[in-house]
């Protein structure tokens, strides 16, 4: 069964200077968005207001039917990743899984080579791409329906970044994904629909040929 | 239940204010506890994990607002004042 995301009329400024002028997306299960825009166009601002964490001049947030008011707050709504680590130092990678997953899906989540080597560690211990890797993937295998991902691939190796990319690609849940990054050419490889933030207003675009239209990108980067 | 253990380990983590709150109260006034333990705890642990407030996140991620974290903690440290008194009164 497909599900809706429906954001609309975002409004943000600060200090008088808008930053976000009436944005709207739609997601839907399934997709992959890949939401680019220059330092301060307020990409990050969006999934905060989106989620609930920051306040927005003006929103409307629908899932399916329902108009959410804070969107954590809704049950099996929406997951965040902060572009800053969450969870808290002291957890082993094992009760983190224990804590966040069911429990008919700890096997599958575990049998990955990568969290199965790491199991046993505690978060504070991990490396910057280990503990994105495991963040990205309780996201995915968590119960929400669509996932907001600030930055996943900032700091990490190629090799961190193409496993993660390899995860969104599987999205063995099927969630609704919303993507905002730097590395684009990570997200381009997998974003099903681009989306760009200019100058506070926001619009989804046919093709990445109008990244550099709109000069986000210069030609010789695609 | 796993909502369950995850609002004992938000508990867990505050446990060091609990217990200097709990043995200020009990070395001077056990009837403290009520007041320490479930309106004093409250803004400093607030204010302690606003230095640290993508941990929330973490909870968020798992369906849990501030309201069921900081009433989880309420509720359990009234609780413990309870028993507490009741073993006072009951010893003294």
């Amino acid at each position: 069964m497909k599900h809706f995301l429906e954001i609309d009329s975002i409004t943000k400024s600060y200090n008088h200077k808008k930053i976000l002028t009436d944005v709207y997306i739609k997601c839907e299960t399934g997709d992959v968005i890949g939401v680019f825009g220059r330092n301060g166009s307020g990409k990050s601002t969006l999934l905060k207001i989106i989620y609930g964490i920051e306040t927005a001049d003006h929103k409307f947030i629908k899932l399916d039917s329902k108009v959410l008011s804070v969107g954590y707050e809704e049950k099996n709504a929406i997951g965040y990743l902060p572009q800053q680590h969450y969870i808290p130092k002291h957890f082993t990678v094992q009760k983190t899984i224990l804590l966040c997953i069911d429990e008919q899906k700890q096997t599958l989540f575990s049998a990955d080579e990568d969290i199965s080597r790491i199991i046993n560690s505690k978060i504070e211990v991990l490396s910057g791409g280990e503990l994105r890797y495991l963040c990205v993937k309780l996201l995915l295998f968590g119960n929400t329906k669509f996932c907001l991902l600030d930055e996943p691939y900032s700091g990490l190796s190629p090799i961190y970044a193409e496993k993660i990319n390899k995860l969104l690609v599987e999205n063995p849940f099927d969630k609704g994904i919303i993507i905002t990054d730097h590395n684009y050419q990570y997200l381009l490889e997998i974003a099903t629909k681009i989306f760009l933030i200019k100058d506070g207003y926001g619009r989804f675009l046919n093709d990445k040929s109008e990244l550099v239209h709109n000069g986000y990108l210069s030609e010789r980067m695609i | 239940m796993q909502k369950v253990k995850l609002l004992l380990e938000f508990y867990k983590s505050n446990l060091l204010v609990y217990t200097i709150l709990y043995l200020i109260s009990i070395y001077s006034e056990p009837y403290l506890l009520y007041i320490n333990l479930s309106v004093v705890s409250i803004p400093i642990v607030y204010l302690i994990k606003n230095l640290r407030r993508n941990e929330y996140v973490f909870y968020h991620n798992q369906g849990i607002s501030k309201v069921n974290l900081y009433g989880f903690c309420v509720f359990l440290n009234f609780l413990i004042s309870t028993i507490t008194i009741i073993f006072y009164e009951a010893f003294s």
